[in-house]
This record gives structure tokens, C-alpha cells and sequence, in this order.
């Protein structure tokens, strides 16, 4: 089954496709051989979100076929050459084929390239303090951000990250890229974390047994709203997450189930098919949180 | 009035020391932080303040401040740990942030201590601020006096002492008779 999307942006809304693509691997019998071919030829960009649910859904179809799927690589030299530089080739390399003459080893983070966080796997609380040591060395002034700002970044991603270790009961990934907009000078930073586990709803089954008979768009809105949880020992990270997107007047994207729901300038949800974990996408402008 | 019961300042316990490293992620590792901090205060005799340092700590998540700081403010508050009180010390700009939304979202507050001035963090009104500003400047504080510098009635007055109080923010120290034929306590500042 080969699956080529059309769109030449991988984005939350472009990856929505994919998932849907990829939908007949999950009515599959455990086991069977049937190859799985993802061809990115006509990709010519890819962003945070994209990267890392591409690794979580090429592991879970690898885990779920019992063969390696295939990836083709993109035509475009310089988005191959990024994706080598965040490490995205060494880790696809580990959970499917690649095709053609791809350099699977990172390289060092210049500071030219818009790789602010290579892609990392996240199973274990030593990970996220890995993660948020070396982000406390890359975040500094001279990239623009303030005190603030870099606070908040590095908490969002390790609320995300330990939404994983927490929550998932299964493993992730994060990565984050540094951009500067071309027609203003206006930097921002795109986040991308995803995990193939038991996703939001059943997560939230473990303390709310109603659970059960939610949505996933349900179990979404619960999950950010504040103190949503009477208990002390839960809630706040999700929310939290919410409100500091909201100061920065920037996009979040959480996708869990089988909805997408999208929170920024036009909120709103999108429906597609059910994929394992959760997926969140965000969208900073560094100067709006200043 | 009476002054003997006063607080007594416990040696400075380290958060770096208890959580065994600079960096502070999640949930699990707030909790085991919030049990060793817990059980060294109730180690406490009563009447002490525990001056809580986070000296060394590069960083703090929202979800590990919430189970360190807010969960202890949450102990202290409801009466469990009796007259044992916390005061944060050495807590960095980008640390501060992070407490406050922590302790913003539970709607409650916290002493932090800066260069020996003390001041409160977190969410807090701005009669019951003023209150305790005032409360603090005098060291020992009655609604009688609370209801001239503020202009309010009795029941108000002792409304924002008690709301002090719960906070954690200042304690009973002694019954005193008002000099109207009736009594009130006497409150002191935490700190």
C-alpha cells in the first residue's frame, strides 16, 4: 500500500491526511506482511508536528504489520538535508526503511539552521531533563528570546514531555524549530510532540470511569480546562499549556483519538480517523509573550 | 500584650539537596520532593517557620511546583502540620514565574523571602494584601486595629484576619479583652 500525499507542506492539517491514508493498517490481522510505503517526493517542508507523529505512526504501523514500513525520501536537497541535521533519518532509520542514499547521522545544530531542538526519543524522566539541560544552553538572549520567554518554552515543552512519561504508557518524541519571518523579522518557534500511547480519553479513565462514554473531542476540552481535576495531584498541565499559547497569541493543535481540535485565531475541530497517543502542535511568536 | 509565643526559624532546608539534582520535571519527581519536605517539617517542633531555599535549582516545570509548593502550602493551610510554616528563599526570576502559576491556578499564596524583605506570591486580593502589608509592618496585628487603618466594620475586619489566617500567612497568637466589654485575638505575621 503506498501512500504519497499531494499536499508539498507537511503541517497538522496535511499530517490529518496521512493518518486517514494509514487507516487500513489498523483493520489489518496482526502480523500479516502487507508493506506499508510512505513516499515524501513531493514534500518541500516539514514542520515539528510533522516530524515526530511520522515517527510515532511509522513505529506503530512497524509494530502493528510486523515488517518495516518504507519511506522515500523528499526530492528537495535542502528539506533532506534538515531533516538529517534534526536527526530525523537516524531515528526513522531504526523503525523503517529508508529508500535511497540519505546521510542517516545528525550533524551538529549550527546556529544557522532552525533546528532549535533536535528530534529526541522521550521514554524516560532522564530524557526530559537531557532535553531541558541542553535547551537551557541553546535558549539565550542572543536568540532574541527574554528570561520569560525561554522560561516558558522550555516549561511548555516539559509539560509535554512528561505528559508522555506520565500519562502515554508509551514512548515519544519532541522536537522544536527557530524561525524568523521572512517579511517582518518576527521570530517564532514551532513545537512538535507526539506519543503513540493509550491517548487523552482512556488517560483520563483511569480517575473519571465516565470516560468511557466521552469523545476523544470530549476528553480533549476536559483536559484543557482549567482545574478540570478536583484532586491536588492532577491537572494544571494541559491547561497551563493552553493559557501561555493563548498569551502569545499562538496556535496549539492536540490531536487524540480521532479529533484534532485547533486553538488560536479561528478555534476549532476537525474529525478524521483514530490513531493511537497524542499529538500537539505549537505555534509561538516570541515578541507576543514578551 | 503577650509576645512569648513567636516563631522559631528552622535551619534552612535545601530543595536541591532533597530532589538530588538542578532540574526539576513533572509530576513524580514534585511528589517525592513534597514527601521528604513534608516529613522534615513535621520533624518540626510547633511555632517554627521553615525557611525552604532553591538555591541552585536551574529549573522548575509548572507541574513540579505545583506538587512542591502548592501541595505544602495545601498541608499547611488545612491545619495538618499544626503551627509549622514555610517561607521560599533564593528563588530566581525564572523560578518565581513558574511558582506563581502554579500557585495561581490552586488560587492560594506563599511567603518568598528576597534580601530579608518578605513578600507574598501567588493569588492574593488586594484588600487581603493590603491587610497583611499593614499587618506586617506592625509585626502583631487585632481587627480593632485593622478596622481603624481600613475604616471597615468588626465582622469585615475579622473576616480578612481569618482569610489571612487559612492562608497561612499570620496565626493566633493570645485572646485579648477589647476594652468594649468583649475579646479579640491577636494575630502574628508569619515570617
Amino acid at each position: 500500500m503506498e501512500i504519497k500525499p499531494i499536499e508539498e507542506k507537511l503541517t497538522p492539517i496535511s499530517m490529518d491526511w496521512i493518518f486517514n491514508a494509514f487507516a487500513p493498517a489498523w483493520n489489518q490481522k496482526p502480523g500479516r506482511r502487507k508493506k506499508f510505503v510512505l513516499d515524501l517526493g513531493n514534500i518541500r517542508f516539514i514542520d515539528p508536528y510533522s516530524e515526530v507523529c511520522l515517527c510515532v505512526l511509522l513505529k506503530a504501523i512497524s509494530e502493528r504489520i510486523a515488517a518495516p514500513p518504507q519511506i522515500i525520501p523528499p526530492e528537495s536537497e535542502s528539506v533532506v538535508h534538515y531533516l538529517t541535521m534534526s536527526g530525523f533519518w537516524r531515528h526513522i532509520s531504526a523503525i523503517a526503511d529508508v529508500c535511497g542514499d540519505v546521510n542517516l547521522e545528525s550533524k551538529p545544530i549550527s546556529l544557522d539552521s532552525n533546528v532549535l531542538l533536535e528530534l529526541t526519543k522521550i521514554g524516560t524522566v532522564a530524557d526530559i531533563k537531557c532535553i531541558t539541560r541542553r535547551l537551557i544552553e541553546i535558549i539565550d538572549t542572543n536568540l532574541g528570546y527574554s528570561e520569560k520567554n525561554k522560561t516558558e518554552i522550555i516549561s511548555l515543552i516539559s509539560e509535554l514531555c512528561c505528559n508522555i512519561t506520565d500519562h502515554s504508557k508509551g514512548v515519544g518524541w519532541v522536537t522544536a524549530q527557530n524561525y524568523c519571518h521572512h517579511n517582518n523579522g518576527k521570530k517564532f518557534i514551532n513545537i512538535g510532540v507526539a506519543d503513540g500511547g493509550v491517548g487523552i480519553r482512556d488517560s483520563l479513565g483511569s480517575r473519571f470511569p465516565e470516560a468511557a462514554v466521552w469523545t476523544h473531542e470530549t476528553a480533549i476540552v476536559k483536559a484543557l480546562t482549567k482545574n478540570f481535576s478536583s484532586r491536588p495531584d492532577r491537572g494544571l498541565g494541559l491547561a497551563t499549556v493552553k493559557k501561555i499559547v493563548g498569551e502569545y497569541k499562538g496556535h496549539l493543535h492536540i490531536r487524540s483519538g480521532n479529533y484534532r481540535a485547533f486553538l488560536g485565531s479561528s478555534p476549532g475541530g476537525f474529525s478524521g480517523a483514530w490513531f493511537p497517543g497524542v499529538q500537539v502542535s505549537i505555534q509561538l511568536s516570541e515578541s507576543a509573550g514578551s | 500584650m503577650d509576645n512569648s509565643v513567636k516563631l522559631t526559624r528552622a535551619a534552612i532546608l535545601s530543595v536541591r539537596t532533597l530532589a538530588g539534582t538542578d532540574i526539576l520535571n513533572g509530576r513524580e519527581e514534585g511528589r517525592k520532593v513534597f514527601e521528604k519536605l513534608v516529613k522534615h517539617l513535621e520533624s518540626q517542633p510547633l511555632d517554627t517557620i521553615l525557611p525552604l531555599s532553591f538555591a541552585g535549582i536551574k529549573f522548575l516545570d509548572y507541574s513540579c511546583a505545583d506538587e512542591i509548593v502548592y501541595r505544602t502550602i495545601s498541608r499547611i493551610t488545612s491545619g495538618e502540620l499544626g503551627a509549622r510554616f514555610i517561607v521560599l528563599q533564593n528563588v530566581s526570576t525564572s523560578l518565581e514565574e513558574n511558582i506563581t502559576v502554579a500557585l495561581n491556578t490552586r488560587d492560594v499564596c506563599c511567603l518568598l523571602e528576597e534580601q530579608k524583605e518578605i513578600r507574598v506570591i501567588g493569588k492574593i486580593s488586594d484588600p487581603i494584601s493590603n491587610t497583611y502589608s499593614f499587618a506586617a509592618r506592625k509585626g502583631m496585628i487585632t481587627a480593632g486595629e485593622v478596622g481603624d487603618e481600613f475604616k471597615t466594620k468588626v465582622s469585615a475586619s475579622s473576616n480578612r484576619l481569618t482569610t489571612l489566617e487559612r492562608m497561612g500567612l499570620i496565626y493566633k497568637v493570645e485572646e485579648v479583652p477589647t476594652g468594649r466589654g468583649g475579646k479579640q485575638y491577636v494575630y502574628r505575621v508569619v515570617g
